[in-house]
């Protein structure tokens, strides 16, 4: 899903007020995640823990050996609280690798279109462009049916499917950079092409892309999601989020909601939480103007 | 055989060849089994019936791909084409061959076979069905570019006809298995002989002797069928029926409880308990010819540590096959779907063995034989199946792990889709292997799964644990030169038992294949898991 | 235009070639058909033999030029799993596909746009203000979960609608759709709903955001402080603005409609193609595959023009701004 947010600067103050609560979220989520071993009553990837007769029981329903399962657990026998903590740290995993090796490999494509200009500029921001004309999910799924499954191709077809957003955004304020007189003077210098890049225009093309790739992590996270709910995703052993949601739909409709629901819940919180964080940190970024 | 149909109707191939070996008893009474079985068949007078009664309504799990009955062999195909074709022999709900086009056939030398074909029978555009058209229609599934139904008739060498009612058909080999061979070869008017599968898609190729006539047919969505009322059979109960593929099981319950649809195939565990209790509805269960187990890769290649392939050890196989909860799997997991199995063909098929319990569940005891064997502390080993073929598949391979994981055995669990898991499994990738299996026949079954593998002889095909007995080897072979029914299932049986005592595979269950349908309505489960239009009736005469 | 529009489809005709060449290779690399098209008891001859039918025993790249000297040809070979030639099995599917995106358009439009109007004049109102606030969460919300809720609520719990397939039994105008009867659009709603919310909710936004920046104008401002009727302004000033962008987001997104289908139908049982699509890679039919992806492609730029075009004609200050 793109996160193409063509908004105005939103004026609600609302909005600007609960921005915090919503990086507190997103901190929540992060350090839940991070301590999934801690937090978690069960360890769902140790599948001896997985007992068939205490599968699909209910919410606040204790199973013979006396473990309270507090949202249920799914047709293994798996706790949901827990899986969905483990769960949570593979969705989070999976998106910030891609999101981290599209933000690489944006920057590269776009400092190197800006910096050559003429025909590479050219030819790589019709690849832009022509990229960007196609859904995400596309590309993704092409990539997934090329690849096979596993995290790792997830993380690229990730990576594949986002990267032009990252080139499109850096090479625009690195185009803008490369008119300024310390480019000039570092030219004048004769310093070496990479030291120029690497030294002096990255530093300064960074912030923008580091608040899109806020939003886009969330985008990123709904991808893995949904390629996983596809079936195209992360293992059935170790299920992130989406999986998990997939796992258990088909259970909803036999009535026994609790297996899709509260991961659903989670994810979503997730997602939330983390684009309007990223939002916030956006608005801050340009400037801090637009929230009053 | 087949390895098995998959879920919600994704490919399914399905083979008539193991029926073939049925038919080698069946065969040899030829005469007086058809004359008993063709009695039931005979014309029968056409029920009064309502004028105006809708058309009977089906939702099909598996999409018929074409109307050309010789092109793909997989079961939609098939189920659909029995509705429009028929073929020389027949097999009934309980897999038992009976006559169809052919009323008897009797074998004149090892090699000659003479068929006495039905008189009187007329294809849907009038034209009087004879020898010629069978002839027509197996040369067309012999030459058929990609057709999949060439292997049946491969062993023909000759087709002679001595009058419009009489044919003799000569083969390379001694083939007794031929009548049912036959059953999967359609009979098509020799006028159609050299249509393409587009001229069947569009309906004007699609012309048999079958119950239903053709009226229209969508692709993935709908078969729409008028009654033959020239069938030379049992008429259908209704003047038109609807066939309508609901692939996704999600899709198929909805139809059946939105009203949609009369009857639906293929019943997704978890709505079987909801229906029930649902009064509105009715459901016929059986168990299905579809077995699965598992392969344990036995081989230890030279100079291999003793202790890197534990699967060699017969305790090792014991220890796993006791892990396993069997009853777990199938009461929790499929929510009753399925029958824990202790052979490697459903109770009730040629061969199988009621002497052999089902393997108990008794982790305490797999800890012990795992010790014995020389891993107290278990060992890892990787785990594979399949994760859009059979009902469950992956879910139960997770489960099976996670038993295993509570003996000690530590497991890498692998699950890919089907076309990416076949070839793999078959290149023995993989220490352990899901496999389902339906079979008629319990010899094939074991020919093809456990006997040694020997590509000359077509033995061990789908042997993946390379398990190799020469006592089941000579059962087996034993067996197919038995030409006493009695005399052969005895001695199949004791190939099943010493098969199954060495663990030659790790059985798991049998699947069940349910129908679900408005009460008012009854509808005989079949072992081949075909549903058949004709073969739904009212639950009373008078509705 | 004329220069552009050529520009545009030769592009699109890199892609497609770029796109075909990528599948076949990937697809050919991850498995061999051919152990699936065979019945389990082939033997090597067999396997062999069906290969040499398929034409799966020739080196890739003679394989891949006879597809390309097909496809020139408007043949882009028969399905492996059906035998029916690909294209004719995709467009089977097709309406399928086009009526839930076409409904879910109808929905996101014909709801969107009004929402984001009153928003934009109703600004700073409550109502208004949580009409924005679902937006966003609307815009966060992956399609399938939405999906799975609406059945939770609509079919598990109250039984009002079917939980999948679709009905299209009756005909409009010779069409077989399931817009032509209650049943067919009881069948419909859900899945147009769940696909529709995304779009929505951008519409919403995109509508707001134009619609706003509008009534900022000096001159539409001097209009409003006239005391001109809100309903003259909507008309007069923000229409006329606000169309292109719109136009541009519409269309785009309904090429994105037809792509996130494929989460819609997995969930309803919805029989299109991008269902289709799903159970091609499962069952390697490559000639389902890469023909789905040539389509997509042809269909994305048919949209894009037809979306440039109408920009055009709605709006004159493009014209002049592209005349260069």
């Amino acid at each position: 899903m793109s996160p193409g947010m063509r908004g105005t600067p939103p004026r609600q103050a609302a909005q600007a007020r609960s921005a915090p609560v919503f990086a507190l979220v997103t901190l929540t989520l992060i350090g839940a995640a991070l301590a999934a071993p801690w937090l978690a009553p069960q360890d769902p990837y140790d599948l001896a823990n997985l007992l068939l007769d205490h599968a699909r029981l209910s919410p606040l329903t204790r199973d013979e050996a006396g473990m309270l399962h507090l949202l249920g657990s799914d047709d293994q026998g798996r706790d949901v609280l827990s899986a969905i903590l483990y769960g949570l740290r593979v969705s989070l995993g999976v998106a910030s690798a891609g999101t981290t090796l599209a933000l690489a490999a944006g920057l590269t494509a776009g400092l190197c279109a800006a910096w050559h200009g003429g025909r590479t500029d050219a030819m790589l921001m019709r690849l832009v462009d022509l990229q960007l004309s196609f859904p995400t999910i596309l590309v993704a799924l092409m990539l997934m049916a090329a690849l096979g499954q596993g995290p790792d191709k997830v993380v690229i077809a990730i990576a594949v499917s986002q990267w032009a957003y990252y080139a499109r955004t850096v090479r625009g304020s690195a185009r803008v950079e490369l008119q300024r007189d310390y480019i000039a003077a570092a030219r004048g210098l004769a310093l070496p092409t990479r030291r120029i890049v690497v030294r002096h225009l990255l530093p300064n093309c960074l912030a923008p892309v580091i608040v899109l790739a806020t939003a886009q992590m969330a985008a990123a996270i709904s991808l893995e999601a949904t390629l996983s709910f596809l079936g195209l995703g992360v293992p059935v052993t170790r299920p992130s989020l989406g999986l998990l949601i997939a796992n258990g739909a088909q259970y909803v409709f036999a009535g026994q909601y609790w297996m899709s629901l509260w991961p659903g819940v989670v994810l979503l919180a997730t997602i939330v939480a983390i684009q309007q964080a990223g939002h916030w940190a956006g608005r801050k970024a340009a400037g801090g103007g637009a929230s009053r | 055989m087949t390895i098995d149909p998959g879920q919600g109707g994704a490919v399914r191939t399905i083979s008539v060849w193991s029926r073939a070996h049925r038919g080698l008893c069946t065969a040899c009474a030829g005469i007086l089994a058809a004359a008993v079985a063709g009695a039931a068949i005979l014309p029968a007078p056409a029920r009064a019936l309502e004028p105006a009664r809708p058309p009977l309504r089906i939702g099909l799990a598996g999409e018929p791909t074409t109307l050309d009955p010789h092109a793909v062999n997989i079961a939609p195909n098939n189920a659909l084409a029995w509705h429009l074709f028929e073929a020389l022999t027949h097999v009934d709900a309980k897999t038992r061959l009976v006559p169809g086009l052919a009323l008897s056939w009797q074998a004149l030398s090892p090699t000659e076979w003479e068929f006495r074909l039905r008189p009187g029978v007329r294809f849907h555009d009038g034209s009087a069905f004879d020898a010629e058209d069978v002839v027509a229609s197996i040369e067309r599934a012999r030459r058929l570019p990609n057709g999949q139904f060439g292997s049946f008739v491969q062993r023909i060498s000759d087709l002679r006809i001595i009058d419009p009612y009489t044919l003799r058909i000569t083969t390379a080999q001694p083939h007794a298995a031929l009548p049912l061979d036959l059953d999967s070869i359609f009979i098509i008017s020799r006028r159609h002989a050299k249509a393409s599968s587009d001229a069947f898609d569009r309906g004007e190729a699609a012309v048999g002797t079958g119950p239903w006539r053709l009226r229209r047919f969508s692709r993935g969505e709908r078969v729409e069928l008028d009654r033959n009322d020239d069938f030379h059979g049992v008429l259908p109960d209704w003047a038109s029926a609807e066939l309508r593929v609901y692939g996704a099981e999600r899709a198929r319950m909805a139809a059946l409880l939105g009203g949609d649809v009369d009857l639906i195939e293929s019943v997704p565990g978890a709505d079987l308990v909801r229906l029930r209790t649902n009064p509105r509805f009715a459901i016929e269960q059986a168990v299905s010819w579809r077995t699965l187990f598992f392969h344990a890769d036995e081989r230890v290649p030279e100079n291999a540590a003793p202790r890197s392939h534990p699967l060699a050890d017969p305790r090792v196989r014991q220890a796993l096959s006791l892990a396993i909860d069997r009853r777990a799997i199938v009461g929790r997991l499929l929510d009753g779907a399925g029958r824990p199995a202790s052979n490697l063909v459903a109770p009730g098929v040629f061969g199988h063995d009621s002497t052999l319990a089902v393997p108990r569940f008794d982790p305490a005891l797999a800890r012990q034989l795992l010790a014995e064997a020389g891993f107290p502390g278990g060992f890892d080993l990787t785990l594979a199946a399949p994760n859009n073929r059979y009902p469950g598949d992956a879910r139960i391979a997770q489960a099976v792990a996670a038993m295993f994981a509570r003996v000690g055995v530590r497991v890498r669990l692998v699950t890919l889709p089907v076309n990416v898991y076949l070839p793999r499994a078959r290149r023995g990738e993989f220490a352990l292997a899901l496999l389902g299996w339906g079979s008629f026949s319990a010899d094939l079954a074991l020919r093809s799964l456990v006997a040694t593998r020997d590509p000359s002889r077509g033995n061990g095909g789908w042997n993946w644990s390379y398990y190799s007995s020469p006592e089941v080897d000579r059962l087996l072979d034993a067996a197919a030169g038995e030409f006493d029914p009695e005399r052969r299932e005895a001695t199949v049986r004791r190939a099943m038992r010493q098969a199954m005592n060495d663990l030659a595979v790790i059985p798991l269950h049998h699947t069940m294949a349910s129908w679900a349908m408005t009460r008012g309505l009854r509808y005989t489960a079949r072992t081949d898991e075909f549903t058949f239009a004709h073969e739904v009736h009212p639950a009373t005469e008078r509705r | 235009m004329g220069y552009g529009a050529l520009v545009r489809i030769a592009q699109s005709l890199l892609t497609l070639l770029a796109m075909s060449v990528l599948v076949f290779v990937a697809i050919y690399l991850i498995g061999n058909p051919i152990e699936l098209l065979v019945p389990p008891q082939a033997n090597q001859a067999e396997m062999a033999r069906a290969a040499q039918a398929l034409g799966l025993d020739q080196p890739l790249p003679v394989q891949y030029l006879h597809f390309l000297g097909q496809a020139l040809k408007g043949d882009l070979g028969r399905s492996f799993t059906s035998n029916a030639p690909a294209l004719t099995v995709i467009f089977e599917r097709m309406p399928a596909t086009l009526e839930l995106a076409l409904a879910a358009a109808l929905i996101a439009v014909g709801l969107g746009i009004p929402l984001g109007l009153w928003s934009a004049f109703a600004d700073g109102h409550p109502a208004s203000r949580a009409t924005l606030g679902l937006a966003t969460l609307g815009f966060s919300m992956p399609t399938f979960w939405i999906a799975l809720l609406l059945v939770m609520v609509f079919s598990v719990q109250l039984e009002w609608l079917p939980s999948g397939g679709r009905d299209a039994s009756a005909t409009l105008l010779g069409w077989r759709t399931s817009l032509a009867s209650w049943q067919g659009l009881a069948h419909l709603a859900m899945p147009a709903c769940s696909l529709a919310l995304f779009k929505l909710a951008l519409i919403i936004r995109v509508t707001y955001a134009a619609t706003i920046d509008t009534l900022r104008l000096d001159h539409v401002r001097q209009a409003r402080a006239r005391g001109l009727s809100p309903a003259r302004i909507l008309w007069a000033h923000v229409l006329k603005n606000i169309g292109a962008p719109l136009l541009n987001v519409i269309g785009l997104e309904f090429g994105a409609l037809v792509a996130f289908s494929v989460v819609t139908e997995t969930v309803f049982a919805w029989p299109g193609m991008g269902r289709l699509l799903i159970d091609a890679i499962n069952t390697l039919d490559r000639p389902v595959i890469v023909a789905y992806l040539l389509l997509t492609v042809v269909l994305f730029t048919l949209i894009n023009l037809a979306v440039d075009i109408a920009c055009l004609a709605i709006d004159p200050r493009l014209r002049e701004a592209r005349g260069r």
